[in-house]
């Protein structure tokens, strides 16, 4: 900003076709921990990973700013999606200077070219210690976990707290379970406790803080001890992360991750959703 | 710019919380927290590393945390440059802001192992491993990179062309 000028790498680019629909309680979280396991933690090292197709219609801002956001876990520059009707519909709400609209080139070249089914994603979860180890939930087996951490950068948005709120409304966590919920900036804290999420939130048993990184980098408020096991959804689950380097953190949604809350162990919402 | 040196070989995804955990960043001391660099995936690091060593790493070095602390514990630690397979994105750039040089080189990683003495020419990119008899070609990076990396940074860059003004 003082000189005006700044350096840049220009990245090149790779290039993701969605397509169908995703399944019920599949959102961008498991949608980007299925394409990081499939071209792994540096499969889009210092590139620019785009996501286009006939899918993205079903998929809302918060699932792309979570996509967007965990790009980095594939070792991208950044993520980014065409502007679309939904993203018109946001920034009409938001914008307050007049906006232009970018689109990548007709002739553009791609280094690379995938193509995603969502209707084909399951409920993803990253096992430790790399975001691109990642199972299935089906494939998960029984994994008892002693804390859960809802929120940050990655999965603390308003539409993550309406999806808990959710699956936890009426229920209450499992014995011994740490359930720790963290609305990502103060506007969605508000929108939290408005709707009367927060109040479902602590009924169940949780912890609600004011915004902050907290335990997603073992700063505060839930660092794990020897041996302890989280589902967070944060971005990334490397040795230590969170804690005591003998700790495992496993990666998933918000709806894997409350509905784990209340089973005590990594499970599929549709689990608690049929009573378990 | 050249430099003498031991190496310290690691894997592939190095990442910035193993080159300096959350639980040091209370500091923003440069001391402190080369005292505490690679502890969680080399005990011993801080002890071994002397002024001008390298860390030679495999692909996506540094990733993670946007965290400027992991150069810095480096640098203070002593090492002259990182070699590696390929740097994170993010790591990339801190490292360039703050000064410490960087290489790619895929013969180098290949072939270097942890304690070979290196003698490494920066601005050119080439990279001779004394114990091994061998040497490997990096693409240098671009001038007025090196010159932000030789004045300290960008910041101290800006600093320098505005008191120069």
């Amino acid at each position: 900003m003082v000189s005006g000028t700044c350096w840049m790498k220009v990245p090149s680019a790779i290039r993701f076709s969605l397509t169908g629909k995703p399944q019920k309680w599949v959102g961008g979280k498991d949608i980007i921990l299925y394409i990081i396991g499939m071209i792994g933690v540096d499969g889009a090292c210092y590139q620019s990973m785009e996501f286009i197709g006939e899918g993205i219609k079903h998929l809302s801002m918060d699932d792309r700013f979570t996509m967007a956001n965990m790009t980095v876990e594939a070792g991208a520059k950044n993520g980014i999606f065409p502007v679309d009707d939904v993203t018109v519909r946001y920034i009409k709400q938001r914008a307050a200077k007049e906006y232009a609209v970018y689109k990548a080139d007709e002739d553009a070249e791609y280094r690379n070219s995938y193509h995603i089914d969502l209707s084909a994603i399951r409920p993803t979860v990253a096992l430790p210690h790399l975001p691109e180890n990642i199972r299935a939930i089906d494939e998960i087996g029984d994994i008892r976990i002693d804390q859960v951490v809802i929120g940050s950068c990655t999965n603390g948005r308003t539409e993550d707290m309406r999806i808990t709120a959710q699956i936890l409304k009426g229920r209450k966590t499992a014995k011994g379970m740490r359930l720790i919920i963290i609305p990502a900036t103060q506007n969605i804290y508000l929108t939290a406790l408005k709707e009367g999420w927060i109040e479902t939130f602590i009924r169940a048993g949780a912890v609600v803080s004011t915004p902050t990184c907290g335990p997603c980098l073992g700063g505060h408020m839930g660092i794990l001890a020897k041996g302890e096991k989280t589902v967070a959804t944060t971005n990334r689950n490397f040795v230590g992360r969170m804690g005591h380097p003998e700790s495992e953190i496993y990666l998933a949604s918000p709806a894997v991750a409350a509905a784990t809350a209340i089973a005590g162990r990594i499970v599929n919402p549709e689990d608690v959703e049929g009573g378990l | 710019m050249k430099i003498r040196g031991t190496a310290f070989k690691y894997g592939d995804n190095v990442d910035t919380d193993v080159i300096i955990p959350a639980r040091h960043l209370n500091s923003s001391d440069h001391e402190e927290l080369s005292k505490h660099c690679m502890e969680d995936i080399d005990k011993c690091f801080s002890d071994k590393v002397k002024e001008g060593d390298f860390i030679v790493a495999g692909s996506n070095f540094g990733c993670g945390s946007s965290r400027e602390h992991a150069p810095i514990a480096i640098k203070a630690a002593g090492i002259s440059c990182v070699i590696a397979y390929s740097f994170a994105r993010i790591f990339y750039r801190n490292a360039i802001n703050i000064g410490l040089p960087i290489l790619e080189c895929k013969e180098a990683v290949k072939n270097i192992d942890y304690g070979d003495e290196l003698a490494v020419d920066i601005s050119e990119g080439i990279i001779k491993n004394i114990t091994k008899s061998q040497t490997y070609y990096a693409c240098p990076l671009p001038r007025f990179i090196q010159e932000m990396i030789s004045a300290g940074g960008l910041v101290n860059r800006i600093k320098t062309k505005f008191n120069s003004k």
